[in-house]
């Protein structure tokens, strides 16, 4: 069991390192020079490369590559050629107020999901059922960050219940909260109606229910368990999601998170903070999956055997 | 598509003499509905922008500021007039124009996107799953990456990079879905594998590319057909997504998030310009979602079952 960990957790490094150097190549390949858009217009040669080696930009490409890479272990990710400052501490400000938005609104689609798409499996079409089915073909449907304009032209707007955008305190939290969660509770519906209507049809169900166990108890204690495996992979997947998926969003309520520092970052061609955001992001979606996987196999005996 | 697997596989309505007993036979199964009617929608949102010349008298990007920011016909408090049935835009711009000739080029950028998602997709899972070994290790490992990969960060740094050309958007585009098809193809692939057929032609002689093509493909088909509705309209709200971040389509050239773009600055005095685009994305992708839906269960043996 310890080999598999080892084995699993080897993969996922090499995993990121993979990431690590596209992320570096892509950059270089697709960015322009950061000199240039930094500079004046009409900047002499001399300036730009002035901010060249500045910017470090200014060495052949290799030795770009080991600087940034022997810079990574230390969590050296460079400077932001914008503001001027570490890349590693402008994530450390903008990174726990994006995990708190996708934790809120991971926790809120999951409950939604959990409520309703049990009821659903319980009683197939009923109202409970049909409603969830509607929420999930909206949620599927509305780009998220329509869906957040609108809680603002509603909520904000019209109604003035709400701050329209910025962050004042956990209030602000309230509406981005609901559209992220309108987005990921699609597959987490899906998800555990199906794993509770599979479980709800097996043997040891019918067994349950012949001998008299009340109805409630079986739901939640007996087929409820057994769905809760696949609600944990998607879990993985969306927290993954989520972290990207945010971006648009934070944008929309002018969140100050990571996703408002990537599109910065992105308009600025500042690669050095791109660059770290990316890696950071799939540092925290391969990490989070790993987790996931390990969990699975503490919860359920037979993959632990197999593995 | 359908009548293509129907040679291997077995009749899949029961036999109905009469067109309308054919007709009643069709809709009694599960899914019908979802595909009817997802069909219906989505053509009429095609048609209709297909059209687009006919139904209205106005040019997309004519823009008159004598009639600036005039409400939908029911708005009276707007100015609203059956002149612009859905108002008009910061610029006097007829809404309704610009949303069908939005469409048009929501619609073409995210199929071509489809090609390239499908033909790279389904080509990468095809040969992982007939070649398999290392071949198919190497190409599964690049589907982790991507997986892990927050891709809207990458996309949007790469167009600000390259200055948003349509090919690169559409290669984007096309790169944010492939990863879907190959391995559901893979799956699917190494499935059929096992099945008789394939070994009776392989006793025959019949090489891989030939197994491939001609044996496994058409039975991989109905997925295939199910992930692209799905995808098409992921890519139809990737691409607003996109566009609203001012990295997609350029003005004056009608896109729907640029449209939603441009409504931001009007969210407090004309609800209209934000709303109508976004639900025209709502419509088109709830369309392709039910078909989807309706698809995914007309296509699953097992659902057909549950009568």
């Amino acid at each position: 069991m310890l080999g598999f960990i080892l084995k699993r957790v080897f993969q996922n490094l090499l995993m990121l390192a993979a990431i690590v150097l596209a992320v570096f190549v892509l950059m270089r390949l697709t960015a322009g020079d950061p000199a240039r858009i930094k500079a004046p217009i009409f900047a002499s040669e001399d300036v730009l490369n002035q901010y060249r080696a500045q910017f470090g930009t200014d060495t052949p490409l290799p030795q770009q590559l080991k600087t940034f890479l022997s810079g990574i272990p230390r969590g050296d990710f460079g400077t932001s050629f914008r503001y001027q400052e570490p890349v590693f501490s402008l994530i450390q400000q903008r990174l726990p107020r994006t995990v708190i938005l996708a934790v809120c609104s991971l926790v809120l689609a999951v409950s939604l999901a959990l409520v309703i798409g049990v009821a659903g499996a319980r009683k197939p079409y009923g109202w409970l059922d049909r409603l969830g089915l509607a929420l999930s073909a909206f949620g599927q449907s509305a780009p998220t960050f329509w869906v957040g304009l609108m809680l603002v032209l509603v909520f904000s707007v019209q109604l003035g219940w709400f701050p329209a955008v910025g962050f004042e305190g956990p209030i602000s939290l309230l509406l981005p909260t609901i559209a992220v969660a309108l987005a990921v509770l699609p597959t987490d519906l899906r998800v555990i109606r199906t794993a509770m209507l599979e479980s709800l049809g097996q043997d040891y169900i019918r067994t349950a229910k012949a001998f008299g166990i009340p109805d409630r108890k079986i739901t939640y204690q007996y087929a409820l368990r057994n769905a809760a495996l696949p609600l944990i992979t998607v879990v993985g997947i969306d927290l993954g999601y989520l972290l990207g998926g945010t971006i648009v969003t934070e944008v929309v309520f002018n969140y100050p998170g990571l996703g408002q520092l990537a599109i910065d970052a992105v308009n600025a061609r500042d690669y050095p903070l791109v660059q770290a955001i990316t890696i950071v992001t799939a540092a925290i979606f391969v990490f989070v999956n790993l987790v996931v996987d390990l969990l699975y196999m503490v919860l359920d005996p037979r993959i632990r055997i197999s593995g | 598509m359908i009548s293509s697997t129907s040679q291997n596989a077995e009749p899949m309505a029961p036999p109905a003499r009469t067109p309308s007993g054919r007709w009643t036979a069709f809709t009694a199964r599960r899914g019908a509905w979802p595909l009817l009617l997802g069909t219906a929608l989505f053509l009429a949102i095609v048609t209709a922008a297909i059209a687009a010349p006919l139904l209205t008298p106005y040019e997309p990007s004519r823009n008159s500021l004598a009639a600036r920011l005039h409400g939908p016909f029911w708005d009276q408090a707007h100015k609203g007039s059956l002149e612009h049935i859905l108002g008009t835009d910061g610029l006097g711009r007829d809404m309704l124009t610009r949303i069908l000739y939005g469409i048009r080029v929501s619609l073409t950028l995210a199929a071509l996107g489809l090609v390239v998602s499908v033909s790279l997709g389904v080509g990468v899972g095809l040969v992982s799953g007939l070649f398999g070994g290392k071949i198919d290790q190497a190409l599964m490992r690049i589907v982790d990456v991507q997986l892990a990969f927050p891709y809207v960060v990458l996309a949007m740094a790469i167009v600000t990079a390259t200055r948003t050309s349509i090919p690169i958007l559409i290669l984007l585009l096309g790169l944010a879905g492939w990863v879907y098809f190959a391995r559901v193809v893979r799956g699917s692939v190494l499935q059929e594998m096992e099945k008789d057929y394939v070994k009776a032609a392989e006793v025959l002689g019949a090489g891989k590319l030939r197994i491939g093509l001609r044996y496994v493909f058409p039975n991989v088909l109905p997925a295939v057909v199910v992930i692209a509705t799905l995808q098409f309209s992921a890519l139809i709200i990737f691409e607003a997504t996109l566009s609203f971040l001012g990295l997609g389509i350029q003005p004056p050239t009608p896109s729907l998030g640029g449209m939603m773009l441009d409504g931001v600055q009007y969210i407090a005095s004309a609800w209209w310009v934000i709303t109508f685009p976004g639900l025209a994305v709502l419509f088109t992708t709830l369309g392709l979602n039910l078909m989807s839906d309706g698809l995914r269960q007309l296509l699953d043996p097992r659902l057909q079952t549950v009568q």
